[in-house]
């Protein structure tokens, strides 16, 4: 049987956290971008802006896993 | 409990060496703070363009708001990308664990490109001569996206990884066997098992 190791708020966590806070923001601007700039710019910049901020999202996802995932101190 | 440990830290050598060692911890706070300053500014300029409805020529962010030349200006662009970018080179060599380094070199070759598309818009700029025939200064990648989402997409996607090599870097995994010179790293190893 596994056993799950308590959160605690270390100067780690709290890193986390904000990295997580972070990530949250460019994942909400994203989504509101891809919606304003379909309807606000022509067929092809709203593509070529969602694909980049679809890319900023990933990128911030990414990131957070490595950092929930990176073993640390 | 976290402790802040301090790694042997020199109190001589060259700028680059201090910097990189007794100064390092510093640097990098003031250096996140700019550029978590600046995202901010893109971030604010892209929430008055999608949620509050702005016209993009009058979303400026928070500074632009009061000094609208910082906007406008393609000089003061090409400066912080300039200063970002060897901001990046010069704290490099403080990054001595693997995946830090790795993760902060990516951040400053993102950065390097980002930096020639400022420089781009800067020659057209200073020239009065655009390329492509367009009616203002245009880089490369802004033939396809329009500049408010491209550059917050460039400084996001060279603020995270910058990030993650922070993260690394003040908690360094264990299996790293590269010694910090500088006293970023919070940790316990120096009272666990003294190295």
């Amino acid at each position: 049987m596994t056993q799950t190791e308590p959160f605690t708020m270390t100067a780690q966590n709290a890193i986390r956290l904000a990295m997580t806070a972070f990530t949250g923001i460019v994942l909400a601007l994203s989504a509101v971008g891809i919606r304003w700039t379909s309807q606000h710019q022509p067929p092809a910049s709203a593509m070529a802006s969602a694909a980049v901020l679809g890319m900023s999202s990933t990128f911030a996802i990414v990131a957070l896993v490595v950092i929930w995932r990176g073993s640390g101190k | 409990m976290a402790v802040m440990a301090h790694a042997a830290i020199g109190s001589s050598g060259s700028f680059m060496e201090r910097l990189n060692s007794d100064w390092h911890e510093v640097a990098m706070r003031s250096f996140m703070v700019v550029v978590l300053g600046h995202w901010m500014e893109h971030f604010l300029q892209t929430f008055q363009i999608y949620v509050l409805g702005w016209p993009v020529p009058q979303a400026r962010g928070m500074i632009g708001i009061f000094f609208p030349a910082l906007i406008t200006s393609e000089v003061l662009h090409y400066g912080y990308a300039v200063v970002m970018l060897l901001a990046l080179w010069a704290l490099r060599p403080g990054f001595t664990g693997k995946q830090e380094r790795w993760w902060w070199t990516l951040a400053l070759g993102i950065q390097f490109f980002h930096h020639i598309e400022h420089a781009l818009l800067q020659v057209q700029a200073l020239s009065g001569h655009n390329l492509f025939g367009r009616p203002v200064p245009t880089s490369i990648a802004q033939l396809w996206v329009p500049r408010v989402e491209l550059h917050l997409f460039y400084n996001t996607i060279v603020f995270v990884p910058m990030i993650v090599a922070m993260y690394y870097h003040l908690f360094p995994p264990e299996t790293e066997a590269a010694r910090p010179q500088c006293s970023c790293a919070w940790h316990t190893r120096s009272i666990a098992s003294p190295v």
